[in-house]
């Protein structure tokens, strides 16, 4: 539980290295020992336009946004116009006067406010501009007081690894012209830093990165992708790492060959996935069908941006639920999960894999901006947890056993037919995606077509009891008045939010996260919902799609309030415990 | 040895006369000729008259979706090198809805063959213009004869950047055969435009009409496939002089060719639990101090 936080948000131009700045910070405090999580806010562009970091750190495990700041660092106007009311008693402001004309001061709010002429400086002692961010990183280290080892082991991996030794003495020349400034010429005052919560066995991650990680884990050895955010981290990385791992990576001419191409690895025999956004997955619909109806495992990672059409492409929502649920004509099965933190986007994209192999379908793992592309410190990723199971792939000696004759599309019991790839003898066979009978050719047959889609929706049961979909999580009081229901990175927030109140107001919520999206839990959905005289459904999307996909399943219909924000902002967990506060 | 019927699955549902049966037989010949492996022979398809090639073919086949399947070929080809991978599917398939796949895949050079089962014609939907139909060509969508350019597939292809380049003709099946084996041969994406009659719904592009424009590119007297000149010639007289035979050949770089070579097991044959190798990228989000 977070009993100590505070938030630092770095603020600038795009292009004034308020990025590498908040990099570099990240990497002293999670160096330092504490908890963080980091926001970004930043345009679709390259140069200009207004880019915010925030850094949160915490003495707990911390998965929201704050939203309020405790130490604001302004490098131009727009930092005032979208941060002032973000400001508190007790924030301090740090800003430089070479971009910035007018300040707008909230007064009487016990706000400190430092003039710090941060480019000035860097030019005069060092002759450029650009070490301003060094000096305003021995800015917060003196005002958080924090270990100048700290700094430099950053620096080390930031600075001097990249850029040289030389690079790196200025910069940590800049950093002590920083901390001497603040400390004898403006007698700044001081912050108290939260508790250093860990010592070792920590890592800090996007959760990007996060997926990537779980995919190379999860046996993943191809991948074929079009560049779109939030979701590029992921092919790059994806790009430099597939050949340590003897796998492929393919950039595609657009999101339907991405996906095709994955599907075309995934008949191959290898695990394969695409990932992207909005746009992406909107165009890969059809195939999405394709996957389902010639049951070759497909994963795609949809990393969710606000829609729609181009929408908000760099900032966050949860607003391809009902896409991913329904997109492509025809009945599909499908399995649709949801991360809700960088651990959950590690283990879930492991499990992924697994589940696409044994049902033989598509999964599409749903990811937000605000997961994708911030970092968050968390317990080291426990790989020996992640299994690898192929399901009903067979091999070229169970295919060539006496007797034994090979139907790509047998009917079974539990749906699933076994499976032989290409290269295998006895395994010869045609993927459909018209539809087919036993063997895998063409048919229009109508009793062996009602036959044929029974038995490919009946493997939606398979994935339900099966180890690897990720069942429901809950937290809050067993005896709570409310219930409140949320999948992604209002879990976080959720999570964070009933603590917040219990502890004010005394008043007790019972979370439930919802992590498989399909196939729905109903049972569990069904049990939770009749426990609690009203249930919060808290989502990001205007069409309350969350709520939709729960009313689709379980009756009670008039227990649920929704609960929405749809502005491309990610909830904070005070925002949360107004809205109940309101709602009660 | 196989035997074309080894290779033959179900009997084609064709109109009879139509031109894609002589294909079906001209890719067994290459199959057969080649020495090729059953199970290492891939045929994958979209959708139209022509992608029901592999129905009808008794090798490892896949029946896509309408226009793709080349990233489809692509996919199966990257995650196992060791297969012979090859594309076909009608013009409509190809060069409307998957003609930019069809750009791509010529610049990629990923090491598969491409068949276009050219009849000039959507042959399912029954008789409608088609993106390599003639000017004023009339259907049913193109009442007052077809209004746009035909595409020049052996132009595109071209300077697409494909490495192999032929052309081929139905009524010619031990020829066409001989176009496909040394397509499969070639190291990059090869490219066949195959003219296909549809009996049924192209009354215009018969087999006498193709019979009269064709001839035999190996007899010109300046005959060299090499040459990037010499076969942007020929392309460009596609369409009132049908060449026959192999126009442009060239050997470059395969896609993916250097990281194949030093991974000789293939991505769809590797022991994919790789805890370690894993271990060292999660090292790199480590606390450090």
């Amino acid at each position: 539980m977070i009993r100590d936080s505070l938030n630092i948000t770095i603020n600038g131009e795009a292009g004034d290295g308020v990025l590498s700045a908040g990099e570099i910070l990240c990497d002293v405090f999670f160096e330092a020992g504490v908890w963080l999580c980091t926001y970004k806010n930043f345009p679709s562009r390259i140069r200009g336009g207004h880019t915010s970091y925030s850094i949160r750190i915490a003495d707990d495990f911390c998965l929201s946004r704050a939203e309020k700041t405790d130490i604001l660092l302004a490098f131009d106007e727009d930092a005032f116009l979208a941060h002032n009311n973000e400001l508190k008693s007790g924030s301090i402001v740090i800003y430089d006067p070479a971009k910035i004309k007018n300040i707008i001061k909230s007064d009487n709010m016990g706000i400190t406010y430092y003039e710090i002429p941060l480019a000035d400086l860097s030019t005069k002692n060092f002759a450029k501009a650009l070490y301003k961010n060094s000096i305003m990183i021995g800015v917060v280290a003196a005002i958080l007081e924090i270990d100048s080892k700290h700094i430099q082991s950053s620096f080390i991996k930031y600075i001097k690894a990249k850029k040289g030794e030389e690079a790196f003495k200025i910069n940590m020349q800049a950093y002590d012209l920083g901390v001497q400034y603040y400390k004898n010429v403006i007698n700044g005052k001081n912050m108290k830093m939260p508790a250093c919560g860990f010592n070792k066995d920590m890592m800090m991650i996007s959760g990007n990165d996060s997926c990537v990680i779980g995919a190379l884990a999860g046996g993943c050895r191809f991948i074929a992708a079009y560049p779109i955010s939030p979701a590029t981290e992921i092919f790059e990385a994806m790009c430099s790492l597939m050949p340590e791992f003897g796998g492929t990576a393919l950039q595609a001419e657009d999101e339907i060959a991405a996906v095709c191409a994955a599907i075309g690895a995934g008949f191959g025999g290898t695990r394969a996935m695409s990932s992207t956004s909005g746009p992406g997955i909107s165009l890969m619909a059809e195939a999405i069908g394709l996957s389902g109806c010639s049951e070759v495992p497909l994963v795609i990672i949809d990393a969710q941006r606000p829609g729609p059409s181009t929408g908000l492409p760099t900032k966050t929502e949860q607003g391809d639920i009902n896409h991913v649920i329904f997109c492509s004509h025809g009945d599909i099965p499908r399995i649709v999960i949801s991360a809700g933190n960088v651990r959950e986007s590690f283990e879930f994209t492991a499990n992924a894999f697994n589940l696409a192999e044994i049902c033989q379908c598509p999964v599409i793992l749903l990811s937000e901006q605000s997961i994708a592309q911030n970092k968050f410190a968390v317990k080291k990723f426990d790989l020996s947890k992640i299994e690898i199971d192929r399901g009903k792939l067979l091999s070229e000696e169970e295919l060539l056993a006496p007797g034994y004759k090979f139907a790509r599309y047998e009917f079974t019991n539990d749906g699933i037919s076994p499976r032989a790839i290409p290269s295998q003898k006895g395994g010869v066979h045609l993927c459909n995606g018209n539809e087919h009978e036993e063997s895998g050719r063409i048919t229009e047959d109508p009793e062996l077509r009602t036959k044929m889609t029974d038995k490919r929706m009946k493997k939606i049961d398979a994935a339900r009891v099966s180890k690897y979909l990720p069942a429901p999580k809950y937290f809050g009081d067993e005896n709570a008045k409310y219930g409140i229901i949320v999948t992604g990175y209002n879990s976080g927030v959720a999570a964070e939010a009933i603590d917040k109140i219990k502890t004010s107001k005394g008043c007790s919520y019972k979370v439930m996260q919802l992590t498989a999206l399909l196939p729905f839990p109903d049972k569990e959905a069904l049990e939770f919902i009749k426990k609690y005289d009203k249930i919060f459904v808290i989502e990001n999307n205007k069409s309350a799609q969350l709520s939709g996909l729960i009313k689709m399943h379980i009756p009670l219909h008039d227990k649920l309030v929704s609960i929405l924000k749809y502005d491309g902002i990610a909830f904070s967990a005070d925002e949360i415990v107004r809205k109940l506060m309101e709602a009660v | 040895m196989l035997t074309t019927k080894d290779l033959s699955y179900n009997k084609p549902t064709w109109c009879p006369g139509c031109g894609h049966f002589a294909i079906l037989n001209a890719v067994q010949r290459a199959i057969i000729e080649l020495g090729l492996k059953k199970e290492e022979t891939v045929c994958v398809s979209g959708i139209g008259c022509s992608s029901k090639l592999p129905e009808y073919l008794d090798v490892y086949g896949f029946h896509t979706m309408h226009g793709r399947s080349l990233p489809h070929a692509e996919g199966v080809k990257l995650a196992n090198p060791e297969l012979n991978v090859i594309a076909a599917g009608g013009d409509g398939d190809g060069f409307a809805i998957g003609c930019s796949h069809f750009v791509h895949a010529a610049r990629r050079n990923v090491d598969i063959t491409y068949i276009l089962m050219n009849n000039q014609v959507y042959s399912l939907t029954k008789g409608q213009t088609s993106p390599t139909s003639d000017r004023g060509f009339v259907t049913k969508t193109s009442p007052d004869g077809a209004e746009e350019a035909p595409v020049n597939v052996l132009m595109m292809a071209l300077t697409a950047g494909a490495t192999f380049i032929a052309n081929g003709f139905s009524s010619d099946v031990v020829g066409l055969g001989n176009i496909i084996a040394s397509a499969i041969k070639h190291k990059g994406f090869s490219f066949v435009n195959v003219m296909s009659p549809c009996v049924t719904f192209n009354k215009l592009n018969t087999y006498d009409f193709y019979k009269n424009q064709a001839y035999k590119v190996e007899e010109s007297a300046d005959y060299n496939p090499m040459s990037y000149e010499n076969a942007l010639i020929i392309a460009s007289e596609y369409f009132y002089k049908k060449p026959l035979g192999i126009i442009f050949k060239v050997e470059t770089s395969v896609f993916k060719e250097t990281y194949i070579s030093k991974n000789p097991v293939p991505p769809a044959k590797q022991d994919i639990s790789n805890p370690a190798a894993c271990e060292r990228i999660i090292e790199r989000y480590l606390k450090h101090y």
